[in-house]
């Protein structure tokens, strides 16, 4: 957990029997008991103690509500994070489940540009096997799963910020081949799973297949860092690195998979040893530019009124815990988290109406119900960075195990690659020259019409948009090579030469420096 | 005839000549002179003193003190001995003749010493790095955990001192040290000011180790010249373990140990010969430019 140093604001008002807002029918009001707000990175969290009354029916109530505009703060973005197996094994089908605070952690592990602020308990999930979410699943453009019951809408989330409320289109499954950066290079259907392609097509084997694919047919080893599925055909996900090509009959071993091409099946140079390979639902239209997305259930609010029509949906009239998430129309997103069952504490939970109504008083234009009751919950990063910090009073007594989450992050955005042509005529990028470290910083020389760059160290790549970067503060011997990132009218160029670096200790420091007087030395 | 006559004069005179050196001729003053067997000798040597026509014959070791002469002198180092002999008409001249010890060394002879064996090496060593200008120090410290490794170039007035790609280069310009500090592709100056001399390794004498399993071990109570160093930058730091190794008779390593508090830092120093130039950078507006 990163540090969060800055509050911004901290206000704190309390308020006897105040009547805050009324709802445009003037069937809802919240009487407010006392009323936290607190700032921090641009995110605002507020706690509302009092009671609602909702058409004559009154209830004492806790609220959560946290809220950033991501469209106007090009620090803030909203990430939906997970903590799922890596592959199939041990979990069936590579799901999981793990509380808010560990999957805000995967979310620090995944994005090193990204800090946490803070976040809530997302879509609704097998909890009693697998911990697969119930709808569509988009991390990082990697469409991890369509999701099950095509039912619901999923929330998209833009890197300009903007949020999407929508049905995915999905086309059936495709191989997207991406260089190591991760452009997309091109994309190839899938003509099915687990069996033999067309004879102009290609087809996928995953390692829960234990027979041998014949021999005869070309077949692409990938060495896989993440596969995930379930029992339909058409639900599979695997992203990995080109390995080898073999014909012979293979068995696909353990967290690989491999890419089997039909006899008349030409690729055209588009495959190549090092490229990054992906199996996963091709999805058109809105959502074909959403970098996360997540599954969301009954619409709550539309043109900022509150919705109160709905027939089927999640325990609708009962009093429970609830989490939603809502869109403003100047683009703010925030999320309310209601605490519930408990009665004697002042927390009696609301039903869907109350929610829509609360999201409505929240000046929603559009907002969503995601899961609720024990699974509720509301964190933000503790302000000495130590961890998170629960805002809520989870209805389990503790932390539930859920699939899925959303977060507000903090941090530079990494901008998606761009496509790549096939064949590929651009020309290359120059490496940055003059690369030097002084005082724990990186520098090199800008590179003309370059807008970003690639920074390894000791083989491991660092993005920054300009010509420094901060180096981790670890001991080691660095290997340091910095590539100017490819444009759409450039290609990467190749790495510099490489700077060596020492990070020491502060005793072997002092040597150093020793031994660098006795160079400055003469002799009498 | 002649001939006869000529040899028969000769002799008379020589007859008379020897006559007059044995005999006091009256109203005259002393002669002396110092006698040995020769002018070098490896242990002791025997010198008399004689003098003609002396009541008095007088000695000296330094020709201002004289001591009357009585007994041969007996010297076991090198000596000049001065002489001078007095009668009533007066002294003599005071001569002096030089007498040198000569030591049979099949070593090397240092400050009258001779040293051989593993001592001589050192020694030998010792003096041709003092008087090579151009030398590589590759330095590796390991902390347990990791090994830093660094590396000292010396070319004359020149120097320089690396680490991974970081590098700084001085230069001794008239007494002056100037600095050249690498960042990127170019360097930046300094001035640190006079040059100064702290090359620990060049104080050390050869007689301050003692030779053990092919390492010259700095004795106990000998760790003033490194630890004087150690503390210049390094005030809590203390060096043990010092040992010098050598390689077809050049220095080839000094190992020793800092320690600083509990930790323990074992330093490397692995010395090699091969010159290598140090290109000094022009810097516009600089000392050098």
């Amino acid at each position: 957990m990163k540090k969060i140093t800055l509050f911004l604001l901290i206000v704190l008002s309390i308020f006897t029997f105040s009547l805050v807002s009324v709802s445009a029918e003037a069937l809802f009001r919240i009487d407010i008991t006392s009323k936290i707000t607190t700032v921090t990175h641009g995110v605002k969290y507020q706690k509302i103690v009092g009671s609602i009354n909702y058409e004559g029916t009154v209830s004492n109530q806790v609220i959560h509500y946290l809220a950033a505009n991501p469209t106007v703060d090009d620090q803030i973005h909203v990430v939906v994070g997970d903590n799922y197996w890596d592959y199939s094994t041990p979990a069936p089908g590579g799901w999981g489940m793990s509380n808010i605070n560990i999957i805000a952690d995967k979310v620090e592990s995944r994005y090193e540009n990204y800090q946490v602020v803070g976040g809530v308990n997302g879509d609704f999930y097998d909890i009693n096997n697998t911990g697969k979410p119930t709808e569509a699943h988009i991390i990082n453009y990697d469409i991890i799963y369509k999701g099950t019951t095509s039912t619901h809408p999923v929330a998209g989330f833009y890197d300009d910020g903007t949020t999407i409320f929508s049905r995915p289109t999905f086309t059936g499954l495709t191989l997207v081949v991406q260089n190591d950066e991760g452009a997309t290079k091109g994309k190839i259907a899938i003509d099915r799973i687990n069996d033999l392609p067309d004879i102009d097509g290609i087809s996928v084997y995953f390692d829960n297949w234990d027979a041998e694919i014949p021999d005869g047919y070309e077949k692409l080893i990938v060495k896989a860092t993440r596969t995930a599925y379930d029992d339909s055909l058409d639900r599979y996900f695997g992203r990995g690195v080109l390995e080898t090509r073999i014909d012979d009959a293979y068995q696909v071993e353990d967290h690989k998979f491999s890419v089997v091409c039909g006899d008349t099946f030409d690729d055209l140079g588009l495959i190549n040893y090092g490229d990054q390979l992906v199996v996963q639902q091709n999805v058109t239209g809105e959502f074909a530019n959403t970098r996360f997305g997540i599954g969301v259930w009954e619409k709550l609010v539309e043109f900022g009124t509150p919705i109160d029509t709905w027939t089927t949906g999640a325990a609708l009239g009962s009093r429970a815990p609830r989490t939603a998430i809502g869109v403003k129309a100047d683009g703010t997103v925030f999320f309310v988290v209601v605490d519930g069952r408990q009665f004697n504490e002042g927390m009696e939970g609301v039903t869907h109406w109350e929610l829509a109504q609360i999201m409505a008083y929240f000046e929603a234009e559009v907002a969503y119900n995601l899961d609720g009751g024990g699974s509720s919950t509301m964190i933000t990063a503790d302000e000495d960075d130590s961890g998170y910090i629960t805002m809520n009073s989870p209805s389990d007594g503790r932390l539930r195990s859920i699939s899925n989450a959303i977060f507000f992050v903090q941090g530079e955005l990494i901008p998606k690659a761009s496509d790549i042509p096939n064949p590929d005529t651009r020309p290359q990028f120059e490496p940055p020259t003059n690369v030097y470290l002084d005082n724990g910083i990186i520098h090199f020389d800008e590179v003309m019409d370059a807008s970003a760059y690639y920074v390894s160290i000791n083989g491991v790549e660092h993005y920054t948009s300009t010509n420094s970067y901060v180096m981790p503060n670890i001991r080691g011997i660095y290997e340091i090579k910095v590539r100017t990132r490819g444009t759409e009218a450039y290609q990467t160029s190749l790495y510099s030469d490489p700077y060596i670096y020492y990070q020491t200790s502060s005793d072997v420091s002092d040597i150093l420096a020793l031994f660098d007087y006795l160079a400055q030395g003469r002799k009498p | 005839m002649k001939k006869i006559f000529l040899s028969m004069l000769l002799l008379f005179i020589a007859t008379f000549l020897i006559a007059c050196q044995n005999e006091e001729i009256p109203g005259s003053t002393p002669t002396v002179t110092i006698n040995s067997v020769g002018s070098t000798f490896e242990s002791e040597m025997i010198i008399t003193i004689e003098a003609v026509n002396a009541d008095v014959i007088y000695f000296s070791y330094d020709g201002t003190t004289f001591s009357e002469y009585t007994n041969a002198l007996l010297i076991t180092e090198t000596t000049t001995v001065y002489a001078k002999a007095e009668n009533e008409n007066g002294m003599s001249d005071v001569i002096n003749a030089t007498f040198t010890k000569v030591i049979s060394c099949t070593g090397t002879l240092v400050d009258g010493v001779c040293i051989t064996g593993q001592a001589e090496k050192l020694y030998l060593s010792m003096a041709d790095l003092s008087e090579t200008d151009q030398f590589q120090i590759s330095i590796s410290i390991d902390d347990g955990d990791m090994i830093t490794a660094a590396n000292i170039i010396y070319d004359g007035n020149l120097s320089s001192f690396s680490v991974g790609s970081s590098m700084v280069i001085y230069q001794d310009l008239d007494g002056i040290l100037l600095s050249y500090t690498k960042q990127g592709n170019t360097f930046i100056e300094s001035d640190l000011g006079a040059t100064t001399n702290h090359l620990f390794f060049l104080n050390f004498n050869y007689d301050q180790f003692t030779y053990a399993n092919d390492l010259y071990l700095l004795n106990y109570g000998q760790y003033d010249t490194i630890n004087s160093f150690v503390i210049e930058l390094i005030p809590d730091g203390t060096a043990s373990n010092f040992a010098i190794t050598l390689t077809d008779d050049v220095i080839a390593s000094m190992n020793f140990d800092i320690q600083v508090d509990l930790a323990i830092y074992h330093t490397e120093m692995i010395f090699s010969y091969e010159p290598i130039d140090i290109v000094v950078p022009i810097i516009e507006g600089g000392n050098n430019a």
